[in-house]
């Protein structure tokens, strides 16, 4: 199958040869577009950098040539690096924060391919080995508004009943606000829960949260690397207007077993991965499941130990490594929630996504990802007995396939572009029932067919001034079959259509420039500015507060029109001591086209007509982010705070003027401490603050038929009391001489026992019927939890 | 029970179970609005409430509006000028709702006009009414079961309104006929607000009225339950009512009918 060849090393057949050629004709193209020229006696080196121990990819490693202070290269999402030279004989130095730095002398004279293992360090030395890497990446990088969360610092942070959560570490960053209790949503800059690009290795994450939001759907023992944009977004993500979260999941060690795992109070989780083949396949599997309900059984009420209320999860993925070039992994996610009352109510949701990928390296230049992603999400609802039964089912899957090239064409610039085609299924909530009285409905799925094509270059001009453009064409079509409806002002049907299978019924079109440029004033500060348009064509309908299972995805349509988002970023970065400290301020401003809200009393989950109950506005934001951390030492840790305003403007609601979005939050603090009191305990705490929800509160009230009801005048004119919670944490971890290792976690959220609102209802006072009063729910007040956790 | 076990209990129970207080808020109040509520039914005369909203810490006793020039027709070239009765309720003894006509409000007060309309649907008749239990998370009780059949043509809308040994139940239940066009129908009438302990119904009263109202009707009720029913709803505003001209509360014209049983 693979056979050697002048012109193409590697896996040349007739299709590839074809694509190869198609390949070369865009490179031309693009290398005229962007003015550049081949220059002479320059050869490339190439590789993948890895952990020694663990065979993992390492992601972002620095690879820098000791010669030539300027130049360098961090490795891409699968360990992969190239840097162009001309002939001579250079040290490449290799960094990745807790590793030994690696050095290695070469002698430029052809292309060579440098693979390098690098060896982690004791934790001693880390401190050490930190300060001489190159810890300023916050400041060459050109993208704004980037986070990487690092995994090891997620988990020495206090979490609500022992449940790491990958979702709630990221909310305590600046520009990214938290849902509240109870709720694993996020908002960023301005963005509403659904307008995140929740990505687990490539496939899109449609329902992000367990028990009802509780927690996250990510196990965080499977999970290497998270990244967050919020500001400017790189070419290769779209769909979704405000943030990017891309979750990639661990190779598996293809050096040695292991087992880890936690035992908590409400959830255990077990991890094992290793070598199928040493050096050329490993496998993961992870898997956790809740166990809260397991007490319900103990109950002496039948009702309650009749009830359900658990949730799952398994992660799994193999890969295999065909030779130096080529690489395949197949990784999958399945998670379900299951509630149930009694056998007669019954509900459960849950998501799977699948990814195959290709990794090949065409040549030392050129690097190609290729993949394809299957992803859904369902709910089922049913009810049963008493002479009531009925199913409630609705669906949403993808299948999705993704090319992408890196090519790194000189020092000066690296540049990616490819395509992506996504096929949607829709399935709008279904009733079904046996019961004669109950009529089923059948409506039909709803298709559409996305597709997206980016180029993006990243052109370091010169040793101050890098710049990183991009451009995103995309494409969304409604296909047939499908009736489609078009609605008067009431939103009563006027007309409908009927359409053919596989008729294009509607298709919108859109460019989304990119661009992000980056100054280096000197060593210790930067300033950069972005720019980002990003559209979304998948737009979530929820009537409640909290994410439920049964919010709906609708998408666009000759009546629902893209959401448009344009972004304006600013910001300043200085670096202090030796890049021990580090300091950021990042302005935004964001102007948001075609959202959606929906009349009142919309049905959403059975709906063949939904659109008629929807409302378009538009919607801004703007804030300005502050950040400083400490980066290493016994004591580390950061200061986040943001302060900002969202508005939504709604034809149809509140007088179509302006009004703040619940979740506009004008200050927004974070505060994270975690200190290594001895070797074996670190001690951690997090506290933060922000102002309340905006809410409706009732500006009179009256009555009908006997009953008091509330008389509303300004959309979100009120606040809820401020939110602020103290967590703390402490860690005790011992490693005996063979390596095992065991902890024992112990977090106390919500530590001075805080009563934060959850919701604020008005009703009749019980004790005086005649007088109004206003009752504060909230969600949780102290809880202390504990779990142990072991690898080996 | 072994204490290990407990202790995880208590702690998990402990997890679910939230806590409510009650908290002072600042509230801007609107100065107060018209409130008509109003119906007539089949055979009877019409009756129409009108007061006005009153600020949030004030007592729930809401003023009557008793200068209102009130009239009713009907698109059988009938009017009526409607007398206050007192309290702010107003009638006429000159006109008798008729099943599948359309009837015209026209309220004034203080030289404003608020206008509304609303269509007699057909009489559905409801056969008979039962109990049923059911089990759930909150333990065992039973409810009202009301049994009918719906007629075949879809846009049947129906409104109950529940007594329980002649105390009213402060609930709104309304079904339509989306999922149950044309089929016997045993509608249960869920709520929170009452409760019928199996094995203690012996002697129990319960009266039901069963009105058939018209869509804009029905989707005030939706509204209404929607944006004062759950404190979890994200945005609650002022359902739309079938007045226009800027009056809170609805006017509807709807057949009725009445159920007692005793347990």
């Amino acid at each position: 199958m693979i056979r050697n060849n002048k012109r193409n090393k590697y896996f040349r057949n007739s299709r590839t040869s074809r694509s190869m050629h198609q390949l070369r004709i865009l490179f031309t193209a693009l290398l005229l577009l962007c003015g550049l020229y081949a220059q002479a006696q320059k050869f490339t080196i190439n590789g993948t950098i890895k952990a020694k121990s663990s065979g993992e990819a390492l992601i972002g490693a620095i690879v820098k040539v000791n010669e030539l202070p300027s130049v360098g290269a961090v490795t891409n999402e699968y360990g992969f690096y190239s840097i162009t030279l001309p002939e001579g004989d250079y040290t490449v130095s290799v960094s990745y924060l807790g590793y030994q730095v690696s050095e290695q002398k070469v002698i430029l004279s052809e292309d060579i391919t440098q693979n390098i293992a690098l060896i982690e360090e004791g934790q001693l030395l880390e401190e050490a080995v930190v300060k001489s890497e190159k810890a300023d990446v916050n400041l060459s990088r050109n993208e704004m508004g980037v986070m990487k969360l690092d995994i090891k610092t997620a988990n020495k942070l206090p979490v609500i009943m022992g449940e790491r959560d990958i979702l709630k570490t990221i909310q305590l960053m600046p520009g990214i606000s938290s849902a509240g209790d109870g709720n694993s949503g996020f908002y960023v800059r301005g963005g509403s829960a659904d307008q995140n690009l929740i990505l687990l290795d490539e496939a899109p994450v449609y329902n992000a949260s367990h028990l009802l939001g509780f927690f996250s759907t990510f196990n965080s023992d499977a999970i290497k690397d998270v990244t967050v944009y919020k500001g400017s977004i790189p070419a290769e993500y779209g769909g979704r207007l405000s943030s990017v979260l891309d979750v990639k999941m661990n190779d598996g060690n293809d050096q040695k077993y292991h087992v880890s795992g936690g035992i908590g109070l409400i959830s255990s989780k077990l991890n094992v991965e290793g070598p199928i083949q040493k050096d050329k396949s490993s496998f993961l599997i992870t898997g956790r499941r809740t166990y809260a309900d397991m007490f319900l059984k103990l109950s002496n009420d039948s009702t309650l130990n009749n009830s359900k209320l658990y949730f799952y999860d398994l992660n799994a993925k193999v890969n295999y490594k065909i030779n130096d070039k080529n690489r395949i992994f197949l990784s999958g996610y399945f998670g379900k929630d299951v509630l149930g009352v009694n056998n007669s109510f019954g509900f459960n949701w849950g998501n799977t996504t699948a990814t195959l990928r290709w990794n090949h390296i065409v040549n030392s230049k050129l690097f190609s990802n290729t993949s394809v992603i299957y992803s859904n999400y369902n709910y089922n609802i049913s009810i049963n007995g008493n002479g009531v039964d009925f199913d409630i089912k609705s669906r949403i899957n993808d299948w999705n396939l993704q090319q992408e090239f890196q090519y790194y064409l000189s020092t000066k610039h690296t540049m990616k572009f490819g395509f992506n085609t996504i096929h949607h299924t829709i399935a709008p909530g279904n009733i079904s029932s046996s019961d004669n009285q109950i009529n089923s409905t059948d409506y039909k799925d709803k298709y559409a067919w996305e597709n997206a094509v980016f180029v993006s270059d990243e052109w370091k001009i010169n040793e101050k001034l890098n710049l990183n453009f991009g451009l995103r064409g995309s494409s969304f079509t409604n296909l047939g079959a499908g009736t489609y409806y078009t609605f008067n002002n009431d939103g009563d049907v006027i007309d409908s259509t009927v359409h053919a299978s596989g008729e294009f019924i509607n298709t919108y079109f859109n460019i989304e420039p990119r661009a992000a440029i980056n100054y280096r004033l000197n060593e210790q500060t930067s300033i950069k500015a972005g720019y980002t348009r990003s559209t979304q064509n998948l737009h979530l309908m929820t009537n409640t507060t909290t994410s439920t299972p049964t919010d709906r995805w609708i998408p666009s349509s000759p009546n629902v029109k893209p959401e448009i988002s344009d972004q304006y970023s600013l910001g300043y970065y200085r670096n202090f001591k030796d890049n021990l400290y580090e300091f950021s301020a990042e302005v935004y401003y964001k102007d948001m086209q075609n959202q959606i809200d929906y009349r009142n009393g919309a049905e959403l989950t059975i709906n063949n007509n939904i659109e008629g109950d929807l409302l378009y506005g538009i919607g801004r934001a703007y804030g300005i982010e502050l950040f400083f951390k400490k980066r290493y030492g016994k004591f580390n840790g950061w200061i986040g705070y943001t302060l900002s305003r969202t508005e939504r403007k709604v034809n149809g609601i509140n007088n179509n003027e302006w009004y703040a979005a619940r979740f506009d939050r004008t200050h927004d603090v974070s505060l994270v401490g975690m200190y290594d009191l001895t070797k074996r305990w670190t001690i951690s705490a997090v506290w933060v603050y922000n102002t309340g929800n905006a809410v409706t509160y009732p500006a009179g009230k009256y009555s009908v038929d006997g009953q008091t009801y509330y008389y509303y005048t300004e959309r979100n004119g009120s606040r809820m009391p401020a939110y602020h919670r103290l967590d703390l944490g402490a860690t005790y971890t011992k490693i005996t001489k063979k390596g095992r290792e065991s902890s024992w976690s112990f977090s106390v959220y919500n530590a001075y026992n805080r009563y934060n609102p959850f919701t604020i209802e008005f009703q009749d006072n019980p004790n005086n019927p005649q007088q109004t009063q206003a009752v504060q729910t909230s969600l949780f007040g102290i809880v202390p939890s504990i779990t142990y956790n072991f690898k080996f | 029970m072994n204490k290990a076990i407990y202790i995880p209990i208590v702690f998990a129970l402990s997890i679910f179970a939230s806590c409510t207080k009650v908290i002072d808020v600042n509230i801007d109040d609107a100065p107060p609005k018209v409130v008509i509520v109003g119906s007539i039914n089949n055979g009877e005369v019409p009756t129409i409430k009108i007061s006005k909203t009153v600020e949030v810490d004030q007592n729930n006793s809401f003023p009557p509006v008793t200068n209102a020039v009130v009239t009713l027709s009907d698109d059988a070239g009938n009017r009526a000028t409607l007398q206050h009765l007192g309290d702010g309720q107003y009638s006429a003894t000159n006109m008798l709702g008729v099943e599948g006509r359309t009837y015209n409000l026209t309220v004034t007060v203080d030289n404003k006009t608020y206008t509304a309309s609303s269509t007699m649907p057909k009489l559905v008749v409801v056969d008979s009414l039962t109990t049923r239990r059911f089990g759930g998370f909150g333990g065992n009780t039973e409810f009202v079961v009301l049994h009918y059949t719906d007629p075949p043509q879809m846009g049947n809308y129906y409104r109950a309104t529940l007594y329980l040994n002649d105390s009213l139940i402060p609930d709104i239940f309304i079904e339509d006929d989306k999922y149950i066009n044309g089929n016997s129908r045993e509608a249960v009438l869920f709520s929170g607000e009452y409760e019928l302990v199996p094995g203690e119904l012996a002697g129990q009263k319960i009266n039901v009225e069963i009105n058939c109202i018209d869509k804009n009707v029905y989707d005030y009720f939706v509204e209404l339950i929607e944006v004062n029913g759950a404190a979890n709803v994200a945005s609650p505003s002022n359902p739309k009512s079938n007045i226009s001209g800027g009056a809170v509360g609805y006017f509807s014209a709807q057949t009725s009918a009445s159920l007692e049983k005793v347990l």
